[in-house]
């Protein structure tokens, strides 16, 4: 799968604005859209996005039955400085969903970050694989 | 294993073929390397290895035919010596060489079922189907003569209040007929005891499902996997688990290992962290009461292990599992007592 530790993606270029795509084939891309920068104490907007971009309907598990998503913000040293759920239990439901040719599902949130520095974000969707699907790991430097 | 793929292989049709191709018919050492393919023609070996497949495959305790193009030979897998005996006095009376064949001990080879396969009788812990979602059956019960099965609340269409959701195992599309319906899942309600301000709640994420005429369980048995040790993710069934008994206390101890088995991680178990915590659900308003958690390093629950039989090292059953954390390396469930306070007094053995 993608994803790994956060200090192995120590040589990504800072990304701004396009989705990265995950560094797969499959037919669904899992992505995250964050700007490059950031302020302290200002909303960071996060957007993340699965699309089918195959020709065909394509079956997804999901955890929720309100589809559950997790965003991850590691510092430069790995160590997470966010995590949208940290501990909160949820339901262990599993939701079946199609998608259509085209597709995309989109979720949102947002993150204030409390101090500077350089980020690396990524957004995780839990499913009943043992490895949950991940975006790539993507940057942010968070300025004063 | 691989050279089998090249070899005509027959199997009694109760068997299951890609099992068949796997170690359960690895020679210890590659019979090519050993044994000289005979002097018979290969087309008269094949003939006798029709008839040998044919007959011999109906003898007791046989598992499987191949013809070995390696070596030109017959061979007959049997579960036992008293097979082989059988199998080399066919190979006489049918007029086979005993050069032209080879009679091998193995394993038996059985269907492979999962957790998340159609399972008779339908026993705690295999997966069930509705809507558009996915649970783990908790467990089997009777509640005033009427057979049924406990799953989590929220594995109804609606969380709370009884709207007859139908379901089925372990898809619909698998076995169109439905196993149950939705009978018991009482309302979740602000301001009791112990309830969070603004939320909604219950002790107990558990509702109760009467199964349909004809649909045969099992009372006390839970799923068994395959793994001898707990948190290896296998879902390979491999018989059932007969419960103790039901485990009465709201308060467990802390430290106390706790096991569970659902359709997604199989047998895992932890221990307990907190008792009778009151946990906010996340994403809704509700709150439950009284619940346990049980933590670990490694993954305990995943999507799709809501409504699995939590139960303790002396196979009691404890409760009901509804949650998880998103690492899956925390699990809550509802105890048993708290489940019988809301769904009423359950048979459960």
């Amino acid at each position: 799968m993608r994803g790994g530790h956060p200090a192995a993606f120590s040589t990504l270029l800072l990304i701004a604005g396009p989705p990265v795509p995950a560094a797969d084939v499959s037919p669904l891309e899992f992505t995250i859209s964050v700007p490059a920068r950031g302020r302290v104490g200002a909303s960071v907007s996060i957007v993340l996005r699965l699309h089918n971009r195959s020709d065909r309907p394509i079956e997804a598990h999901f955890l929720g039955r309100t589809i559950v998503f997790d965003i991850v913000a590691a510092r430069e040293d790995g160590s997470v400085a966010w995590r949208r759920l940290g501990a909160k239990a949820a339901p262990s439901i599993l939701q079946i969903r199609t998608l259509a040719p085209d597709e995309t599902l989109e979720w949102r949130d947002a993150w204030r970050p409390r101090e500077p520095g350089r980020y690396r974000l990524q957004g995780v969707l839990p499913s009943d694989e043992p490895d949950p699907r991940r975006t790539p790991w993507v940057d942010v430097t968070v300025t004063p | 294993m691989s050279r089998l793929s090249t070899l005509r292989l027959i199997v009694p049709a109760a068997l299951v073929v890609a099992a068949a191709c796997q170690d359960a018919t690895t020679p210890t050492a590659p019979v090519a390397a050993r044994v000289t393919p005979t002097a018979y023609a290969p087309q008269q070996v094949q003939r006798w290895f029709d008839t040998m497949a044919r007959e011999g495959l109906a003898l007791p305790g046989t598992v499987l035919a191949d013809y070995d193009e390696t070596t030109n030979r017959a061979v007959v897998g049997v579960e036992h010596a008293a097979a082989a005996a059988s199998v080399r006095a066919l190979a006489v009376r049918l007029g086979v060489p005993a050069a032209a064949l080879v009679v091998r001990e193995m394993e038996p080879i059985r269907f492979v079922t999962t957790l998340r396969d159609r399972v008779v009788p339908r026993i705690g812990g295999i997966q069930i189907h509705f809507g558009n979602f996915l649970c783990s059956m908790g467990f089997n019960a009777v509640d005033g003569g009427q057979a049924s099965f406990v799953t989590a609340s929220h594995c109804t269409n609606r969380q709370g209040g009884v709207e007859g959701t139908v379901y089925y195992q372990p898809l619909q599309s698998v076995d169109g007929v439905s196993i149950g319906t939705e009978v018991e899942d009482p309302d979740y309600q602000r301001n009791i005891a112990g309830c969070p301000h603004g939320k909604k709640c219950r002790h107990s994420d558990a509702s109760r499902a009467a199964y349909n005429p004809g649909i045969t369980s099992a009372l006390g048995q839970i799923a068994k996997t395959d793994a001898t040790s707990p948190n290896t993710y296998s879902l390979v069934l491999n018989g059932s688990i007969s419960l103790s008994g039901g485990d009465s206390r709201d308060r467990f101890t802390i430290g106390e290992t706790i096991n569970k088995v659902g359709r997604t991680t199989g047998w895992t178990q932890g221990q307990v962290t907190a008792t009778c915590a009151t946990v906010n659900v996340s994403g809704s308003n509700v709150s439950l009461i009284c619940q346990t958690i049980v933590e670990n390093a490694v993954q305990i629950v995943g999507a799709g292990d809501s409504g699995s039989p939590v139960y303790t090292s002396s196979n009691a059953l404890a409760g009901v599992l509804w949650g998880g954390n998103s690492s899956g390396t925390l699990l809550v469930f509802s105890p048993l007592k708290n489940v019988q306070d809301e769904l009423g007094p359950l048979q459960v053995k």
